[in-house]
C-alpha cells in the first residue's frame, strides 16, 4: 500500500502546479517517516510495472476497496483526502463551456430536443477521438448539473449517458466507431431497456434471446417497461438486458444474461403504451416490445452470456448519474424551503425563528452536504485510481441520496401544510419528482441488502478462518480466550486508526466519531458471521441496519474530507462546512452506535421477534387481522 | 376431564373416586343413568351424590319429551311452561330438568342459549340460597345444585356461552356462595378465550349441503399455502363419466408449476380417502401426489452446507430478490415438497368413486394440465381409517355421516 502512497505523492509532485501536492506530499512523508527520494528504492521494479500500466491511462494503481474495508474494520486514512481529478486548468475551461448550460437551463422553462443537441449534451461523456468532449467521471457529472434543474430532462440524459459509459467501457472498437460518433451529436439518442413491468417468477427476465445456429444471429422477444424514450422522429438505440440460455448446460445452472444493442429502427420493435407516470411527467416512459428481432453478433456489448457481469459497471454508472439528479433536487427544495420560511410570519414571528424550521433546515443541509461530498468522492476516486472498486461507494451514493431526498421533500409537507400539495406548484412537482427517483431502477430496499451483502461477501472472505474458530469454541479454545481478554466494547472501542492526522484538527473529534463507527460496524459484521454463519443471507433485518451503517459512515468520511480540504483552502463559508461535517458525525455517531446496538442485542432484545411473529399473521388473514374494538364476543 | 373430576370431587368428598368417568363426554353418548342396575343397588346415603342417576328409576313421572308429537323448539319451550305452571311447589322440578336435557338433541335446542335459561327458570328463587357458612361450603341443596350444575357443563360441552342474564338467574337461585355461581363463573372466564382460539374459524350454523362442507374442508386444507384456489368442476363438463356429481379441487399455484415440472416417466397415484372433519361432519378427501424427488431433496439438505463458511455470499442480481442460502440456484423447497411425497392437489367429491376421480384428473387437463395425457396415473385405494374412526368415536357417530361417504374398498 505504501508505494501506492508514494507514487501518488510522487506523481503530484512531478506536476509541480499543485500546492495540494505538497501538503500530500508532506502527510506521506510525515506518515512513513521515510524521506521522498529514496522513497523509489525498495520494489522498484513491481512499482515500475504498475506506474506502466497507470501511465497510459493516467490514472494511479487502484487501492484497496474503502467502504468495503470498513466492514473489516480497515480504513484508509489516505483516502480522506478529497480527490482533485480536474486539474486548474481544465477546471476553467470546463466552467466556461458549462456557462451557456447554467444560461439556457436557468433561462428556459421548455426544453427542446433541438437545443439539447446544439448544447453537446449528448456528447458529454463520448471520448474526444469520437467528436464527443471527452469529460471524466467528475468532469461530466459536473456538467450535467446545470440540465439537472429540469428533472425530466435529466432523466433522459442520464440514461443516454449511462448507455455511453458502458460502450467506452465494453464495446469493441468497431461497436465504438458505429455508435459513439451518433450518440455524441444526439443523433442516436440511447435509453436503458432492462426493468420489466411483470418479471418473472424463476428467472432474471422474461425477454427471452436465442441464437440461431442457422442464421447466425439471435433472435430476440419480449417486453420491457419504464424504457425513456425520445420524441417520435428521433433514431433510438436501446440497450436490452435479455435472459439467455448456456448452449450444452441445462436447466438453472445454464441461465444468463446478455446485453444486446438493439437500434429503434430494427424490424419487430415496437414502442409501447406510455406510463402515466407520478413525478417527471415530462419525461416519456413507454413500454418496448421486441418481436422476432434478429441481432447480429456485432450487437453484443461484451461477451455474449455474460451479462450478469457486467451488470456491476451497469449499475454503477446509473447509480452515480442518478444520485446527482437527486442532489440537483434536493438543493432545489432546500432553497425553495429556506426562502419560503424566510418570508413567512406566523403571528408575528418568522418561521425562520422556530427552532423547528431551523433544526429541519440544518438537517436538510446536511444531507445535501453529505449527498454531494459522496458523490464527487466516488467520482473522484474511479478518475484517480484506474479500475478502483467503488461497487459500494456508488451504491451507498445513491442509497443514501434518495432516502434523505425523501425526506427533505416530506419536510415541506409539515412546514407548508395543505399548500404543498396545491397541483401545478413547485411543491407538489418537487415532491412528485423525488418520489419518482426514489422508484428509478432498483427499489431502496434491494439496494441496501445489495449494500450489505457486498459488504458480508468482501469481510466474509478476509474473515472466514477467524469466524470458523468462533463458531467452533471447543476446537479452538485459544481464540475464545483471546476474545474474552480483549476488552472491546460497543460502547468504547478502542481504534488505532488515527483518522485525525489526516485532517484538519478542528475535525478531530468527528475523524473520531469516523474511527469508533468504523469499529463498531466490524464488531457488528463479526456477531453477525459468528451467529449466523452462513445464513446470515437471510438476516436481512440486521442487513438493513448494516447497511444504514455504512452509509452513514461513507457520508460521515465523505463530508470529513471535504470540509478539510475546504477549511485547508479557505474556500467560502468553510467555516460553516466544518460546522455540517462536525454535525454529520456527531448525528452519525449516535445513529450508528444505536444501530450496532440492536445488532448486538440480538431479534430477542430488539423487537424484530415480535414483528416476524405478527407478520406471519397479516399474511394469513391478507391484512390487519383485529377485529374492531368495539366487538362483543357473549 | 378436569371440570368434572372437580365438580365429582366436591360432590363425593373424595370417596367414590372410581366412579370418575374416564370419557370423554359427547353429545350423543352422553347418558344420565349409564347403569341401571348400579343404580338400583345404591342406597340411600350416597343418593345426593348420584342423584343424576336415580332420575331415570323414579316411578310415576310421565316424561313429556319423550311423547311428543312434534319435536321443535315451541313444543319444547310449551313444555317447560307447562311445568311451570302445573302446581305451585314444582314437585320433581329436578327429574324434570334431566329429562329436559336429555331429550335436547332430539329437539335440537342443545345449542341454544334460551332454552337453558327457560329450564334454569324452572328453579324456584330464593329458597336455595345459603344463609350461613356451613350451609354454603357444604353445599346447601345439593341435588338441586348438582343438577344446575349438569346443565351448565352440557351447555360447555355444546359450546353454548351463557350470558349475564343467566349469572343474575343463577344468583337468584342459589346466591353468591352458590356452586353453580362458581361453575359459571370459570366457564366465563375459559368460554371466551377458547370460543375464537380455532385458526380455521367456521360458520355457527354450518351449512347442511355437502359441496359447501367439503368446500370449507379443502379451503382449511389448502391454508397451507396462501395461494392455493379451490375450483368446484361438475363432471357434466365431461361427456364419458359415469357419476353426475360435484369435484372441489384445491391446488395452488406452486403446485401446478411442481406438476408441469414433473417428469412424465414417473406416475402420478391418488390416494385416499383420508378423512377431514367440519366440526362433527366428515368429509373424505383424496391426494395427487408422486413420490418425492429424492434428487431435488438431497440437494436441499442442510447438513452438506458448511454453516461456517462466510466466505462465499452471493449478491443479488438488479434488484432481485436477494439470495438465502438454499436459494444460490433458485431453489426452495415447498411446502408441498415432503419428504414422503409430492402433493400436487387435493380434492373432494360427491360420490367418492373411481369415476368421480377419473373425472377429476380429466377437468384437470382440460383446465390447463395437458401434460396428463403422458404422465400415468395410478389409483392407491386404502380405507383403513374409518374403521379406526369407529373404533375410536363408537358407533352412533355413524348416523352423522352423509351420503357422500360412500367408502369402497379398494386395494
Amino acid at each position: 500500500m505504501r508505494y501506492n502512497l508514494l507514487s501518488r505523492a510522487a506523481r503530484l509532485l512531478n506536476e509541480k502546479h499543485s500546492s495540494r501536492a505538497q501538503i500530500l506530499l508532506t502527510r506521506s512523508s510525515s506518515s512513513n517517516a521515510r524521506s521522498e527520494l529514496n522513497a523509489q528504492a525498495p520494489g522498484q521494479q513491481q512499482e515500475e510495472q504498475v506506474t506502466a500500466a497507470t501511465e497510459e491511462s493516467g490514472k494511479l494503481p487502484a487501492r484497496e476497496p474503502l467502504v468495503k474495508n470498513f466492514f473489516v474494520g480497515l480504513a484508509d486514512r489516505e483516502l480522506l483526502g478529497y480527490p482533485e481529478v480536474i486539474q486548474r486548468d481544465e477546471m476553467s475551461a470546463l466552467r466556461n463551456a458549462l456557462l451557456p448550460l447554467n444560461n439556457y437551463f436557468a433561462e428556459e422553462q421548455d426544453t427542446q430536443p433541438q437545443a439539447l443537441k446544439q448544447l453537446g449534451l449528448y456528447g458529454l461523456n463520448v471520448p474526444t477521438d469520437y467528436e464527443g468532449r471527452g469529460y471524466k467521471w467528475s468532469a461530466s457529472l459536473m456538467a450535467s448539473e446545470p440540465e439537472a434543474q429540469h428533472t425530466s430532462v435529466a432523466l433522459g440524459l442520464q440514461t443516454h449517458r449511462v448507455v455511453v459509459d458502458l460502450l467506452c467501457e465494453l464495446g469493441t472498437v468497431a461497436q465504438q466507431q458505429r455508435y459513439l460518433p451518433q450518440l455524441a451529436t444526439g443523433q442516436l439518442i440511447a435509453s436503458e431497456a432492462i426493468l420489466e413491468y411483470t418479471p418473472p417468477e424463476d428467472d432474471f427476465f422474461a425477454t427471452q434471446a436465442q441464437y440461431d445456429a442457422d442464421r447466425r444471429c439471435w433472435i430476440l422477444n419480449g417486453e420491457k417497461a419504464f424504457v425513456l424514450t425520445a420524441p417520435a422522429e428521433q433514431q433510438q438505440l436501446f440497450l436490452v438486458l435479455a435472459q439467455t440460455q448456456q448452449p450444452n448446460v441445462t436447466g438453472n445452472l445454464g441461465r444468463t444474461s446478455c446485453i444486446f444493442l438493439v437500434d429503434g429502427k430494427q424490424a419487430g420493435v415496437r414502442l409501447g403504451e406510455a406510463h402515466e407516470t407520478f413525478g417527471c411527467q415530462a419525461a416519456s416512459m413507454r413500454r418496448v416490445h421486441f418481436e422476432q428481432v434478429q441481432l447480429t453478433e456485432e450487437q453484443i456489448l461484451g461477451l455474449p452470456h455474460e451479462g450478469n457481469r457486467y451488470a456491476e459497471q451497469l449499475v454503477r454508472s446509473s447509480r452515480l448519474r442518478g444520485s446527482l439528479s437527486g442532489i440537483v433536487l434536493a438543493k432545489r427544495l432546500l432553497r425553495q424551503l429556506a426562502t419560503f420560511s424566510v418570508q413567512t410570519q406566523q403571528c408575528g414571528v418568522q418561521m425562520k425563528d422556530l427552532e423547528l424550521t431551523r433544526a429541519q433546515l440544518s438537517q436538510s443541509t446536511c444531507s445535501i452536504y453529505a449527498m454531494e461530498s459522496m458523490l464527487y468522492m466516488t467520482a473522484g476516486l474511479m478518475d484517480e485510481f484506474a479500475g478502483q472498486d467503488v461497487t459500494l461507494e456508488s451504491s451507498i451514493t445513491k442509497f443514501y441520496t434518495l432516502q434523505q431526498l425523501y425526506a427533505i421533500a416530506s419536510h415541506s409537507l409539515t412546514l407548508l401544510g395543505p399548500q404543498s400539495l396545491h397541483r401545478g406548484q413547485v411543491w407538489e412537482q418537487g415532491l412528485r419528482d423525488a418520489a419518482q427517483l426514489c422508484t428509478q431502477g432498483e427499489s431502496l430496499s434491494t439496494l441496501s441488502l445489495f449494500i450489505a451483502l457486498t459488504g458480508l461477501q468482501h469481510a466474509g472472505q478476509r474473515m472466514n478462518e477467524g469466524v470458523r474458530k468462533a463458531r467452533n469454541p471447543l476446537f479452538h479454545p485459544g481464540h475464545i480466550f483471546g476474545k474474552f481478554l480483549s476488552s472491546q466494547s460497543l460502547e468504547q472501542p478502542k481504534t488505532r486508526m488515527q483518522l485525525n492526522e489526516n485532517v484538519h484538527p478542528t475535525l478531530e473529534p468527528a475523524a473520531q466519531c469516523i474511527e469508533h463507527s468504523v469499529a463498531r460496524l466490524h464488531m457488528a459484521v463479526e456477531l453477525m458471521f459468528t451467529k449466523h454463519g452462513s445464513a446470515v443471507v437471510e438476516r436481512q433485518n440486521e442487513m438493513q441496519r448494516l447497511a444504514n451503517i455504512v452509509s452513514t459512515i461513507y457520508a460521515m468520511w465523505a463530508s470529513v474530507a471535504r470540509a478539510s480540504r475546504s477549511y485547508c483552502i479557505g474556500l467560502p463559508l468553510a467555516d460553516h462546512e466544518l460546522l455540517t461535517a462536525s454535525a454529520i458525525c456527531t448525528q452519525g455517531r449516535d445513529d450508528v452506535l444505536r444501530l450496532a446496538t440492536e445488532i448486538y442485542s440480538g431479534n430477542y432484545g430488539n423487537n424484530d421477534i415480535n414483528l416476524m411473529r405478527l407478520s406471519s399473521q397479516v399474511a394469513k388473514s391478507s391484512g390487519y387481522f383485529a377485529v374492531h374494538p368495539l366487538t362483543y364476543n357473549f | 376431564m378436569m371440570r368434572k373430576l372437580h365438580s365429582l370431587l366436591r360432590l363425593q368428598g373424595g370417596i367414590n373416586q372410581t366412579l370418575y368417568r374416564h370419557t370423554a363426554p359427547t353429545i350423543s353418548a352422553r347418558n344420565y343413568a349409564t347403569d341401571e342396575a348400579n343404580a338400583n343397588a345404591d342406597s340411600n346415603n350416597n343418593k345426593n351424590s348420584n342423584a343424576k342417576r336415580e332420575s331415570k328409576s323414579l316411578p310415576a313421572i310421565r316424561n313429556p319429551f319423550g311423547a311428543a308429537q312434534e319435536k321443535t323448539k315451541n313444543t319444547y319451550l310449551t313444555m317447560v311452561e307447562i311445568f311451570e305452571e302445573r302446581d305451585v311447589h314444582r314437585r320433581n322440578h329436578v327429574e324434570f330438568i334431566y329429562a329436559a336435557l336429555r331429550h335436547m338433541p332430539e329437539f335440537g335446542v342443545e345449542n341454544d342459549l334460551e332454552v337453558y335459561k327457560a329450564l334454569i327458570n324452572v328453579m324456584p328463587k330464593g329458597k336455595f340460597i345459603p344463609t350461613n357458612v356451613f350451609q354454603s361450603e357444604f353445599m346447601h341443596y345439593p341435588k338441586q345444585q348438582q343438577c344446575i350444575i349438569d346443565l351448565l357443563e352440557q351447555m360447555e360441552d355444546n359450546g353454548v356461552m351463557p350470558d349475564y342474564e343467566m349469572e343474575a338467574m343463577l344468583l337468584n337461585v342459589f346466591g353468591k356462595k352458590g356452586h353453580p355461581l362458581r361453575k359459571y363463573w370459570r366457564m366465563m372466564y375459559w368460554m371466551p378465550k377458547f370460543k375464537n382460539l380455532s385458526p380455521w374459524p367456521l360458520p355457527d350454523q354450518l351449512p347442511d349441503d355437502t359441496l359447501e362442507l367439503a368446500r370449507l374442508a379443502v379451503e382449511r386444507m389448502c391454508t397451507v399455502d396462501l395461494r392455493s384456489k379451490v375450483n368446484v368442476f361438475e363432471t357434466k363438463e365431461l361427456k364419458d363419466s359415469l357419476d353426475d356429481t360435484w369435484i372441489v379441487s384445491g391446488m395452488s399455484v406452486e403446485q401446478s408449476k411442481l406438476l408441469k415440472e414433473h417428469s412424465p416417466q414417473k406416475a402420478l397415484y391418488i390416494e385416499g380417502p383420508f378423512h377431514i372433519w367440519i366440526r362433527n361432519r366428515r368429509i373424505n378427501y383424496f391426494t395427487l401426489r408422486a413420490d418425492a424427488d429424492t434428487e431435488f431433496l438431497a440437494q436441499l439438505d442442510e447438513s452438506q452446507m458448511d454453516e461456517d463458511d462466510v466466505s462465499q455470499i452471493g449478491v443479488p442480481f438488479f434488484g432481485r430478490a436477494p439470495p438465502r442460502r438454499h436459494n444460490q440456484l433458485g431453489k426452495v423447497r415447498s411446502v408441498h415438497q415432503q419428504d414422503d411425497g409430492t402433493i400436487f392437489a387435493i380434492c373432494a367429491t360427491g360420490t367418492s368413486t373411481k369415476d368421480s376421480l377419473l373425472s377429476w384428473i380429466r377437468l384437470l387437463e382440460l383446465h390447463g394440465f395437458a401434460e396428463f395425457g403422458q404422465i400415468p396415473v395410478l389409483f392407491r385405494f386404502k380405507s383403513t381409517v374409518p374403521a379406526k374412526a369407529e373404533e375410536i368415536a363408537g358407533p352412533d357417530q355413524s348416523s352423522d355421516m352423509e351420503a357422500l361417504n360412500i367408502h369402497k374398498e379398494h386395494t
